[in-house]
């Protein structure tokens, strides 16, 4: 399999209407590692969900125009590593984020069944992050 | 890819056709279109989803908003939808147990009439 362990970045304001684009993106970065197309599909899904996550945790804390979120993709061993990054102007709480999320009942559910997991911690002193993993299936490991 | 919402009315049922993407974006075009037409006085509503080609959480948050408005009148959403990509998130999330889906307009329209 090639290695992808650099990572493929891409930075977004955070607003709905840029949510597309990071799920093109990462459609694309999936496809190089040769993931089926329901495997692409649950990829697409689950960070859109991550990303839906960031935009309304940040429009609750400031105005949105002055936020922006990244993800950034890449290969860690057997596994796909997607990272959502998004900074919160002020002390970061990884907690609020995990929280919000576990409200987003039907997002959290969609979220946990299309990623192998989900961690969501804090990135420098005012950043959150959600990282997600997904194994490559081993067929593609050779 | 934007959202595309079109609304009918097929022997006395509303239905929205929908086709593109339902989103953090787009959802909140679909929840206002569902208000209007319950604000017309349709409760019993037929979204055909055959057309979409992603849809969220956003989505289906918009969808249950909408039963429970009209619920609360009698009346019922059926979803007509046969995409593989798309059922899935309805089964995740258990809501194939709330919403009747059926695989053509004509079959959720006989049902309705039925009932």
């Amino acid at each position: 399999m090639a290695h992808f362990d650099q990572p493929t970045l891409i930075t977004i304001p955070a607003k709905p209407e840029y949510v597309s684009v990071v799920r093109l993106v990462v459609a694309a970065f999936a496809d190089l590692l040769d993931y089926n197309g329901d495997a692409v599909e649950d990829i697409k899904l689950a960070v859109s969900e991550a990303c839906t996550n960031a935009i309304l945790q940040l429009h609750k804390q400031a105005p949105p125009e002055k936020h922006v979120l990244t993800m950034s993709a890449y290969t860690q061993e057997e596994r796909m590593l997607i990272d959502i990054i998004y900074f919160v102007g002020e002390e970061a709480d990884a907690e609020l984020a995990s929280r919000q999320l576990q409200e987003r009942d039907l997002g959290m559910s969609i979220l946990v069944s299309m990623m192998d997991k989900v961690e969501i911690a804090r990135a420098n002193s005012d950043g959150v992050v959600i990282r997600l993993t997904k194994n490559i299936p081993a067929q593609h490991l050779e | 890819m934007d959202l595309k919402i079109e609304s009918k009315e097929v022997e006395g049922v509303g239905v929205i056709v929908l086709e593109g993407e339902v989103d953090v974006y787009t959802a909140p075009k679909l929840k206002s279109r569902l208000i209007d037409i319950v604000d017309e006085g349709k409760y019993n509503i037929i979204i055909d989803l055959q057309k979409v080609e992603f849809m969220d959480s956003s989505g289906l948050g918009v969808l249950v908003g909408g039963l429970k408005r009209v619920k609360s009148h009698q009346g019922s959403i059926l979803l007509v939808c046969t995409q593989e990509n798309i059922l899935k998130i309805f089964r995740i999330t258990g809501l194939v147990k709330v919403f009747p889906i059926f695989s053509s307009e004509e079959e959720a329209i006989k049902s309705i009439q039925g009932s």
